[in-house]
């Protein structure tokens, strides 16, 4: 149970975080501000929009295009909505964008040998998530069945894992 | 009993997850490879720092190694590279400065207070130059070959330590 110093403590920690969340949201708005830039076509505004989603700040390594406002991402934003309206697409910005800054600036990598482990890496995690669901589940099958069929004086030879272990040991 | 051995998996995970975020600290994912090593330099048509009708462009920089440096006024680790990059020019390497996103006023104040160690400096207040290269900070400190091929980039600051590690190589192997 908290104490009278631990309800305190906890109203300090809930007004800190208070707090903290808005001057979060009030630097939002002010972002949404700076970051506005004339658009007249709305399909213009709509891919510049997703363009600046997936486009990575170079500056900062955490923020896309459209969060940042930092000097080299204003520019950016700059050149890519000057891009669109000279008609250029989606992937021609991009490898534009490449060129300079490196694949760094796509926050969705291509898909290549070297990008190979991000791609497929998550997969493999799976894999390891299913083959290790499958392996519990064949240990307690295992115990269940021991623990029907299997009388109190069977030798402990063919004991898997902990959960036999105890069953047995109960039993004795 | 080799299904004993499962027990010790977690242990086993956990090992490898702390060796792999162990030697992830080392890297700094912040810092960006350069797209133009190897390739020439961006061409450009921008005036010089000194004079707004004079114009300079990528034909003005070839002809020797020298080190192409971005800075500004309004960035505070130029200030600190600058003593560096004075006797960098001093000792005779060629330095040709990028004026990035300054006022041309500012910056021809700072050079005459704090000492120009620049042959040239190029005014590119609109940062056009500066995007061609892909930079995204001052100072960035590019080093070009005779034929105008960019054979190394450093973000940040340009000191004794860095000149050693990253630059000093490309002098010896030319010979300048």
């Amino acid at each position: 149970m908290l104490g009278k110093k631990g309800y305190v403590f906890f109203y300090l920690l809930m007004s800190n975080y208070a707090v903290l969340g808005w001057s979060a949201f009030s630097v939002d708005i002010v972002t949404a501000k700076t970051s506005m830039i004339e658009v007249t076509d709305e399909a213009i505004e709509r891919r510049y929009v997703s363009l600046l989603q997936e486009l990575r700040c170079p500056k900062c390594q955490n923020q896309n295009l459209r969060d940042s406002n930092s000097i080299v991402s204003l520019d950016l934003k700059n050149q890519i909505h000057r891009l669109l309206k000279k008609g250029k697409s989606d992937e021609e910005i991009k490898s534009y964008l490449t060129q300079r800054y490196t694949e760094y600036i796509l926050y969705r990598p291509v898909v290549d040998y070297h990008t190979l482990l991000l791609w497929v890496g998550p997969l493999f995690f799976v894999l390891i998530a299913i083959s290790v669901l499958l392996f519990v589940q064949r240990l307690n099958g295992r115990s269940h069945m021991s623990n029907k069929y299997v009388s109190p004086d069977q030798p402990h030879s063919d004991q898997v894992g902990l959960c036999l272990d105890v069953d047995t040991f109960k039993k004795e | 009993m080799p299904v004993r051995f499962i027990l010790f998996a977690p242990l086993m995970v956990f090992v490898a997850i702390t060796i792999l975020l162990w030697s992830a600290l080392e890297r700094e994912p912040g810092k960006l490879p350069s797209a133009l090593i190897g390739k020439a330099f961006p061409e450009f048509s921008l005036t010089k720092l000194s004079s707004q009708n004079q114009y300079l462009s990528f034909s003005d920089l070839s002809g020797a190694m020298v080190l192409v440096n971005v800075w500004a006024t309004w960035c505070y680790a130029c200030k600190l590279e600058h003593p560096y990059l004075q006797k960098l020019a001093s000792s005779g390497v060629k330095i040709i400065g990028i004026n990035y996103k300054d006022n041309r006023k500012a910056a021809i104040a700072w050079l005459e207070k704090l000492g120009d160690p620049y042959l040239v400096t190029i005014f590119d207040k609109d940062g056009s130059l500066g995007l061609d290269l892909g930079v995204y900070g001052a100072p960035e400190t590019y080093l070009i070959d005779a034929q105008g091929i960019i054979l190394h980039r450093r973000v940040g600051v340009l000191d004794q330590k860095v000149w050693e590690r990253e630059f000093s190589q490309y002098y010896a192997d030319s010979g300048e």
